[in-house]
């Protein structure tokens, strides 16, 4: 009976201090949402159009060169990578400028009107900072070659169907390549050219353009995406080819996208 | 004295010592705040200057021990991050939505806190700071030293019975918080709790 009572009472008191000795607690929360939009902005400064005149023998043996004539400068919240391509209406031939008017009437043996986009020239100011291109080139940043020495440095990326697919890792981006591998191997970390300046910033790049026709006007400087096959108008047509007089045009993309 | 009759005296005894260590009758914590904060990145000058919500928690603290008017009567605040856990690494805000195919997820240090009130009662000062490295670490506001400094006083770490009605100035905690991204981070919809826990300390 003492026996039972004691039970009794000892669990009496279990259940009493298990109650009793409950830490008093109270507790709120607070949710966040936090939304990154991703955001690439490329600030561009150039004139709307830029002219090229061969008007004397000097333009069309030494070219003309336009210096900085458009200044790039890149934010974005994402890796990014950033290239030009060589775009057209098309209206000669996918991959070449288009003629707006021709000079004369009768076509002289050997005269073309097929005049390749990557007869214009690129430089860039600051190397491709990613330099895990896989190219003969990997980007726009050597000097413009001399004349004699024809070469696919500077030669603006076509995409041959005349679209603006991304180059692939064996052509020239101005800033990454493609893939995702890492920063600084196929893409450039973001930022701004508002925080990360200076002449060598990796979100500021000044362009200069060249067109080199030659005598005669074949566009020697004229290279295919790999930066080593000539496009030049004699390999392409054959000898005795040469540019038809004209006034022509065509407009190069700039695209800055996510690392890709 | 009977044998059985001694040690029901004393457990007895102890029943009433550990009785005791429950000091204080009731502790309630207030959010008159937000419990949702959304905090949308949508320009580069957000994602460069960051977002501050000033005051958007206010935590007012009750503690009451006048049934049994325990002197012992003491709490402490604490904040704990939480994001989830599951596969989400514990130094990681919890992905709802990813677009993005580069970039890291962002970091739950790149949540800043800043715990006030008048009196400047708050452990972690009246500046902003970040968060620990990985969910789950306590951030002391008001921490047990073992010391009840009662209300009124006025300085740091008050900790005695008192509420935000009749003390404001150390019983009513306004909470702020700033988020700076910074750039590569992975695009996309995040999430994080933070958790403010009142409790009656020994």
């Amino acid at each position: 009976m003492k026996a039972k009572k004691l039970l009794v009472a000892l669990s009496m008191l279990g259940l009493t201090s298990t109650v009793a000795f409950g830490q008093l607690q109270d507790q709120k929360d607070v949710t966040f949402t936090m939304d990154l939009q991703p955001i690439l902005q490329l600030n561009m400064t150039t004139p709307s159009q830029i002219d090229f005149t061969f008007d004397d023998i000097n333009s069309y043996y030494a070219g003309i060169t336009r210096y900085g004539a458009t200044i790039l400068k890149v934010s974005s919240t994402v890796n990014w990578d950033l290239y030009a391509v060589g775009r057209s209406n098309g209206n000669t031939g996918a991959g070449f400028w288009d003629q707006q008017i021709r000079y004369g009437t009768a076509a002289a043996g050997g005269e073309t009107n097929q005049l390749p986009l990557s007869a214009l020239e690129l430089r860039q100011n600051t190397p491709n900072a990613a330099t895990g291109g896989t190219g003969t080139f990997e980007d726009y940043s050597a000097a413009f070659p001399a004349v004699a020495s024809p070469s696919g440095a500077n030669s603006l990326y076509v995409d041959p169907a005349n679209s603006n697919t991304p180059p692939l890792i064996t052509h020239k981006y101005i800033a990454g390549h493609k893939g995702t591998t890492a920063v600084g191997t196929d893409g450039i970390a973001g930022g701004s050219y508002l925080t990360s300046n200076g002449l060598t910033s990796n979100y500021f790049y000044s362009i200069d353009y060249r067109i080199l026709p030659g005598l005669p006007a074949i566009f020697p400087m004229a290279f295919a995406a790999d930066g080593t096959t000539a496009q030049d108008l004699v390999t392409i047509n054959g000898a005795g080819s040469f540019a038809q007089p004209g006034v022509y045009t065509m407009y190069v993309q700039y695209i800055l996208l996510e690392d890709q | 004295m009977d044998p059985i009759k001694a040690f029901c005296s004393i457990i007895l005894i102890l029943f009433a010592q550990l009785c005791s260590a429950q000091a204080c009758d009731e502790v309630v914590l207030t959010n008159t705040g937000q419990s949702n904060l959304n905090m949308a990145f949508d320009t580069f000058g957000k994602y460069l200057s960051g977002l501050t919500f000033n005051g958007a928690t206010r935590l007012k603290v009750k503690v009451d021990n006048s049934i049994n008017n325990n002197p012992s009567c003491r709490w402490n605040l604490v904040v704990l991050v939480d994001n989830g856990g599951g596969a989400t690494p514990n130094n990681e805000w919890e992905t709802v939505f990813s677009q993005s195919v580069s970039g890291t997820p962002p970091k739950i240090d790149i949540l800043q806190l800043r715990i006030k009130n008048l009196c400047n009662t708050s452990q972690t000062g009246s500046q902003f700071f970040s968060v620990p490295l990985v969910t789950g670490t306590p951030i002391m506001v008001i921490t047990n030293n073992g010391i009840t400094t009662p209300a009124g006083s006025c300085i740091t770490n008050v900790n005695g019975p008192g509420n935000a009605n009749t003390n404001p100035d150390e019983y009513l905690f306004d909470i702020d918080y700033r988020i700076v991204p910074g750039g590569s981070l992975k695009s996309g919809i995040y999430e994080l709790r933070v958790r403010f826990l009142l409790t009656e300390v020994f």
